[in-house]
């Protein structure tokens, strides 16, 4: 007997966003709040990959509320409540996950074609950039931000990825001697510190001391592939840096392999109920009934070795995978069966785990682990971005236009002077 | 014979047209309203046809001195004299109670008009407490000033009588009429800080239903760091936020600016951080807060060995008090690996602790991956800085037949634990031993491989087996493992296993 395929509900997924966008986010968001241009940029960035269009006064409020948020000296603040006005102004502070996602939320909503050479119009490319680079630090590890002159923060991962995505949104290569040219962060070391993250078991981490984490595999993989794509993503990829930066790719794609496993819905079911000990182990199939034809129905997939499934690892996983270019496909159908059986939620969006309740990280994180898949309804994906292919392109509009425009400016500014010494 | 009762003289006499339910002692406040308003507009709502002829005298003469009575018509002396004659002989009520009187509702929506008597009078008495209050607040505000100007400052127990009247009459507003005071308000020692709110347009993006009064603390937080004050009332502030918004990514920062300015004792500081952990379990930033706490107080103890010692006993006690709730919590041991590091925690201590917790739970990865750490990068026996996937021949036999002999232990008492799988693996490469020098004791968990009878009870045993053939050139062997696991045993990870297979084919 054949089971009926799971279905992507759509609509409701489009209804739960739309709800995201019009309504207050409840209280318990409030710890995020440092990071709300990140929930902002994932409700506009599913609306759009889910071919929801932008009505364009919301888009023009969009494009004011993340300007606010920019720092005079370059990067984007996370929230209004690291925003200062006028002479204060540059007593705030930019963090590097804002300005990302503030990158590619202007993207987002911008407008297709030429008309999108202005979506990154009032970004200050020049600022941000130099602020990029005062943010690496000597060993290669980018600060989140700037505090006394100095990067601060950890050092794992998430900000190489960061830094590395900006470069690429922003950089752009404008001729040498061009006004728009600006010194580029250090490559060499940011390749050295990722390296340096591979664990005993192949997996990656801020550092080969630390216990292997899929999440950040997804993000040193993702920072040394963007440094090396092309201006136009279309161009295809080169995977230069991948592979001077993973130190043993072999074992890093068994790591990853092995992040899927045989979700037991019942019993995980079950279990979740009694809270019994060891709860934050995955819960093993015997072997030898692997070989019923509907057992590996769900595959789930965990960020460590044992630990239980949670929706945003199948992105994570996957990604990792992608980017790698390995040269297998993870267990893509019952992937996509867990995702949409077990924490696609009657309500829309996804949950972390099977009965929770649906957030945003992991609503979004779950279409991405779809789009991956190829779910037909969602638009085509960019596996380093995290965003709609058409989103990237945009992006590329975008940075060609405001190198354009510093390259036109420093010119027009250079006449003027000519008329003034005549 | 009991003396007679005689009627209590009240002093005042009851009016001809009061009804015996007008006379009766009221229960609430609105009965009590009612009653008078009955007393004081007589036969109103009746109809007039009904009335007797003296009942419509009085009615009509309580009407007709209505306007003269509320001063409305002003009348000569001499006929003012013959107008209340008239009416203290007829004991006409000169005073109205208004029949649409609403006594309003409380804070719960209820009636005031329900309320007993007794009940309005206990509100009547918070009213003029609250009243008194704010004249000896405002009283308070004007000494401080006051004292300003002459340079001095007013005594601690004024300010804490201040602060203990503001905490009451903030009680007092929530009783009365459910209205919250801010937090920080209440305090006079921040009276002097104007606060700097975040700006949120209507139509802000991704808005969140903050908690009471997080606005109120994120612009007195603005209002300090923009000022760069570092004192102890700063110092609450930034827990105040925190205890809201713990992922804050700069108020850590501040609050150790803090201590530093204020050369505050880091144990102090450490032990008000547990509190917050235990608290916030998932956190990231009170991690780091920890860590950068331990990079600026670790130099100021380096050269005292006990005060060392002492800082890596407390430290490792409370990550493990952490680690008891939390088992794999990862910033917890990401920083423990950090601290081993920073004071020298290898110790037979250290690896027990680490082994305790695989015992409880032998699928505990993490603690698998301290272990590791712990072993392989321990300064005394291995290399420094050596990769972990290479071989260290530093590494003294004997402790890799220890670690060789406890992985197997726990392979055997859950041979699918993929855990001590790769611990094992690891402890090989260390080891600079191929995977095949475990072929042994990898086969006992999968029999008869492609024959009648198969029995595989570890997918990672037989993966292994795999690996030790893929060394070894016996690629018939590989192929045969990577398909067994590929049909049988691991179908998940189909793709990987043929993928493997034709890795075999291109070498």
């Amino acid at each position: 007997m054949t089971r009926p395929e799971p279905v992507f509900e759509k609509d409701r997924h489009i209804k739960y966003w739309k709800r995201c966008h019009d309504t207050y986010l409840p209280s318990p968001y409030t710890a995020s709040d440092s990071t709300r241009l990140m929930w902002a940029c994932f409700t506009y960035s599913a609306l759009d990959i889910l071919h929801v269009p932008f009505d364009p006064e919301d888009v023009a409020n969009v494009r004011t509320w993340v300007l606010n948020l920019q720092h005079p000296q370059g990067g984007f603040c996370g929230s209004p409540a690291h925003v200062y006005k006028g002479q204060a102004a540059d007593q705030g502070h930019a963090n590097l996950a804002a300005t990302f996602f503030a990158l590619v939320l202007l993207a987002v909503v911008a407008e297709h074609g030429e008309a999108g050479a202005d979506a990154y119009a009032g970004v200050n490319r020049q600022q941000t950039l130099r602020w990029l680079r005062r943010l690496q630090r000597d060993d290669g590890s980018f600060g989140q931000n700037m505090w006394d002159g100095q990067p601060v923060g950890g050092r794992d991962t998430r900000h190489s990825y960061l830094a590395s995505s900006v470069r690429w949104m922003l950089r752009g290569d404008p001729e040498k001697g061009s006004a728009a040219e600006e010194e580029d962060i250090d490559m060499e070391s940011i390749i050295r510190h990722i390296r340096r993250g591979q664990t005993f078991d192949g997996g990656l981490a801020e550092a080969s001391s630390h216990e292997s984490h899929a999440g950040y595999a997804y993000c040193s993989v993702a920072a040394l592939s963007l440094l090396d794509r092309p201006l136009r993503f279309s161009d295809g990829t080169s995977h230069e840096a991948v592979l001077r930066g993973t130190s043993d790719r072999d074992h890093l794609l068994k790591f990853l392999a092995d992040r899927q496993f045989v979700y037991l819905a019942q019993d995980e079911e079950e279990e979740g109920v009694s809270h019994d000990a060891g709860e934050e182990n995955f819960i093993m199939a015997q072997l030898d009934s692997l070989n019923i034809d509907d057992s590996c129905d769900y595959g789930g997939f965990n960020g460590r070795c044992n630990k239980k499934a949670d929706t945003c690892y199948c992105w994570w996983a996957m990604g990792t995978l992608r980017m790698l270019d390995s040269g297998f496909d993870i267990g893509a159908s019952p992937a996509r069966r867990y995702l949409l059986e077990i924490t696609q939620h009657r309500i829309g969006g996804f949950s972390k785990v099977a009965g929770a309740p649906p957030d945003l990280y992991h609503a979004y994180l779950g279409l991405a682990g779809l789009a991956l898949l190829g779910e037909s309804g969602i638009k085509e994906f960019d596996v380093g971005l995290c965003c709609s292919i058409e989103t990237t392109a945009k992006i590329e509009r975008a940075r060609a236009g405001l190198i354009q425009r510093a390259e036109q400016d420093a010119q027009s500014e250079q006449e003027d002077r000519f008329w003034e010494q005549v | 014979m009991p003396p007679k009762k005689v009627p209590q003289k009240t002093g005042k006499l009851d009016p001809v047209w009061a009804k015996p339910e007008d006379l009766k002692k009221p229960e609430t406040v609105g009965e009590r309203t009612q009653q008078r308003i009955n007393l004081s507009t007589p036969y109103h709502g009746k109809d007039l046809n009904d009335l007797t002829a003296d009942e419509l005298k009085i009615y009509s003469h309580t009407n007709l001195i209505k306007p003269i009575s509320e001063g409305k018509i002003s009348l000569s002396v001499k006929a003012e004299r013959e107008f209340w004659k008239v009416v203290n002989k007829e004991k006409l009520p000169i005073r109205h109670v208004r029949d649409n009187y609403d006594w309003g509702k409380d804070k719960n929506g209820k009636d005031i008009a329900s309320y007993t008597i007794e009940e309005l009078n206990q509100r009547k008495v918070k009213q003029a407490r609250y009243r008194a209050l704010s004249l000896f607040s405002r009283q308070f505000v004007h000494l401080r000033d006051q004292a300003k100007r002459q340079g001095a400052e007013l005594a601690e127990t004024q300010i804490e009588d201040e602060r203990k009247r503001r905490r009451e009459m903030a009680a007092l507003k929530k009783d009365l009429y459910g209205e919250l005071t801010a937090k920080l308000v209440q305090d006079p020692v921040y009276d002097d800080i104007i606060p700097i709110p975040m700006e949120e347009p209507e139509n802000a993006l991704a808005r969140i239903a903050y908690p009471d009064f997080y606005a109120e603390a994120i612009s007195y937080l603005r209002a300090v760091m923009v000022a760069e004050e570092y004192t102890p009332r700063c110092l609450r502030i930034t827990e105040h936020v925190i205890s809201m918004n713990p992922a804050h990514y700069t108020v850590w920062l501040y609050r150790f600016k803090i201590i530093q300015v204020l050369d505050l004792p880091i144990p102090d500081e450490i032990e008000w951080l547990n509190e917050v952990a235990l608290n916030n379990l998932k956190n990231y930033q009170i991690w780091h807060h920890r860590q950068l706490l331990l990079d600026y107080y670790y130099p100021k103890i380096a050269d005292d060995e006990d005060a060392v010692k002492k800082l890596a006993k407390s430290e490792i006690d409370f990550v493990n008090q952490i680690l008891a709730e939390d088992t794999k919590n990862y910033h917890v041991w990401s920083y423990r690996q950090d601290i081993v590091a920073k004071l020298g925690i290898w110790t037979v201590a250290e690896l027990g602790s680490t082994q305790n917790m695989i015992e409880d739970d032998v699928r505990n990865n993490s603690a698998w991956s301290h272990r590791f750490y712990l072993v392989f990068s321990d300064p005394s026996q291995s290399t420094k800085d050596a990769s972990p996937t290479e071989h260290d021949p530093k590494v003294p036999e004997s402790i890799i037949e220890r670690e060789l002999k406890y992985t197997r232990d726990k392979i055997l008492l859950s041979p699918q634990n993929q855990s001590s799988w790769n611990y094992l693996r690891g402890v090989l490469r260390k080891a600079g031993r191929g995977m095949s020098t475990e072929e042994g004791f990898a086969s006992q968990f999968a029999e008869c491989l492609g024959e009648e009878g198969e029995k595989v009870t570890s997918s990672h045993a037989l993966e292994m087996l795999a690996d030790a053939s893929v060394e070894t050139g016996d690629a018939e062997k590989a192929t045969l493992c990577f398909t067994r696991l590929a049909k049988t045993w691991d179908p998940i990870r189909e793709g990987y296993w043929q993928y493997r297979i034709s890795q075999l084919k291109e070498q």
